[in-house]
């Protein structure tokens, strides 16, 4: 949730006040929005002074997925019943969706955190499987069963199969639009590894 | 498992447990046949265990969306609350009042649909109500309509204390599967990996098996885990 979202409840709380001291809802959007420099309310603005009924001038802006658009619908439809009523409820239904678009703000804020975590994770598990998968044939020589076969030989990058799909379920699970990033980090750290563990146990 | 949300979706009893059934059988067969010739009789039992996981997965999407639904009608209560109390304020009429409220989540809009039909059809406001047969998933929702259909002249507000419990508790069991959820995409290649080192499971059949098994688990945990999360991006 954006700031310009808090922005516009702010707009649309004075234009309840107005509303509420018995202007009509159109006047005081008008009042309200006619300084703006956003695009949109610049052109609901237009549209109210040009004689276009509000609730045909505000869908530009309840095209918008956010709280300002339940505020806005509740305002409009609610004002052909009984504007100075309805702007004087919707002044606390302003400030809960305030508290609420705040709160999604901190929810925002907790999610990139995750995010950069699970990058941070993918990359280790990367590194991490890098390793296992270039000591492989070192784990493959001890006997832990009876009548185990001889160790076949296991290609270093075979670890990476087990690597991308981790990756991309953290991915998917943390940010799900932006997966890719640790699909990508975990494979980095895993070429990165191996790249530099591998020849060491060779040597070994 | 509860299987309300079975019956508030209108679902079939016999072929939502009948899908269920299958989808188990299936992906624990598939687990089992994917990793038999690696962990042996284990695979049964590991079989069973993501077979009982995948059933419950697939039992509860229903729930979840009911639950969904029930946090977005929980969003719109307040908004509700005030253009109801608004409109009988200004109607002074129940049905009016019923006639005009709407709401923009699909299931809360059709039973107002259905609300309306009933009014226009002539009921009492009480009836067309007790009609819907609590069907009405958030409470402060259900709360409202009840007020506006008793109207008893008791003050018409929702402060959205039910959706900041639903958030709350969301909040809460998120911060419990969220490490459980790290700790399996962490651990389980890792674990996998060593299985197949240490076993001698590195031939190319295997290793898919192995990978097979990997996607499985991670599909079933994220699952599990993203319950939360999916509610609280509702």
């Amino acid at each position: 949730m954006s700031s310009p979202d808090i922005g516009r409840l702010a707009k649309l709380r004075q234009v309840l006040r107005l509303a509420a001291h018995g202007k009509g809802i159109a006047a005081s959007i008008v009042e309200t929005f006619r300084e703006s420099r956003v695009g949109e309310e610049r052109e609901m603005v237009k549209l109210i002074l040009l004689g276009i009924p509000v609730e045909r001038s505000v869908a530009g802006l309840v095209s918008r997925d956010d709280r300002s658009r339940d505020v806005l619908m509740y305002v409009v439809n609610q004002a052909k019943a009984n504007a100075v009523e309805a702007s004087k409820r919707a002044d606390k239904l302003t400030s809960l969706f305030e508290h609420w678009v705040w709160m999604k703000r901190q929810r925002v804020v907790e999610q990139r955190i995750m995010e950069t975590r699970s990058i941070l994770v993918s990359g280790i598990l990367g590194g991490v499987t890098a390793m296992i998968s270039a000591l492989a044939p070192v784990l493959a020589s001890f006997q832990l069963t009876l009548g185990a076969p001889p160790p076949p030989s296991s290609p270093a990058y075979l670890g990476i199969l087990f690597v991308i799909p981790a990756a991309s379920f953290l991915g998917f699970f943390f940010s799900p639009g932006r997966a890719y990033v640790n699909v990508i980090v975990s494979v980095l750290a895993f070429s990165m590894v191996s790249y530099f563990f591998t020849p060491l146990i060779v040597g070994f | 498992m509860k299987t309300s949300s079975w019956d508030a979706l209108g679902l079939d009893r016999r072929r939502m447990s009948a899908l269920v059934v299958l989808v188990s059988c299936s992906v624990g067969s598939a687990v089992t046949l994917a990793t038999y010739h690696i962990l042996g009789q284990l695979a049964v039992v590991l079989g069973a265990i993501v077979a009982l996981g995948s059933g419950y997965a697939v039992a509860a999407l229903p729930r979840r969306s009911v639950e969904r639904s029930a946090i977005r009608q929980a969003g719109e209560s307040p908004a509700l609350a005030a253009a109801a109390s608004v409109y009988l304020q200004s109607s002074g009429s129940k049905s009016k009042t019923l006639l005009m409220i709407g709401s923009e989540e699909p299931r809360l809009s059709a039973l107002l649909g259905e609300l309306r039909r009933n009014v226009l059809l002539g009921f009492d406001p009480a009836e067309a109500y007790v009609r819907l047969g609590g069907r009405v998933e958030s409470e402060s929702v259900s709360k409202i309509l009840g007020s506006v259909v008793r109207a008893r002249g008791e003050r018409l507000a929702d402060e959205g204390e039910e959706l900041e419990g639903i958030v709350t508790g969301s909040l809460s069991r998120e911060e419990t599967k969220f490490p459980v959820f790290l700790t399996i995409s962490f651990f389980l290649p890792i674990m996998l990996m060593l299985l197949a080192a240490i076993g001698h499971h590195t031939d190319p059949v295997s290793m898919v098996s192995l990978t097979f098994l990997e996607l499985v688990v991670l599909d079933l945990a994220l699952a599990l885990s993203s319950t939360e999360r999916a509610r609280l991006a509702a």
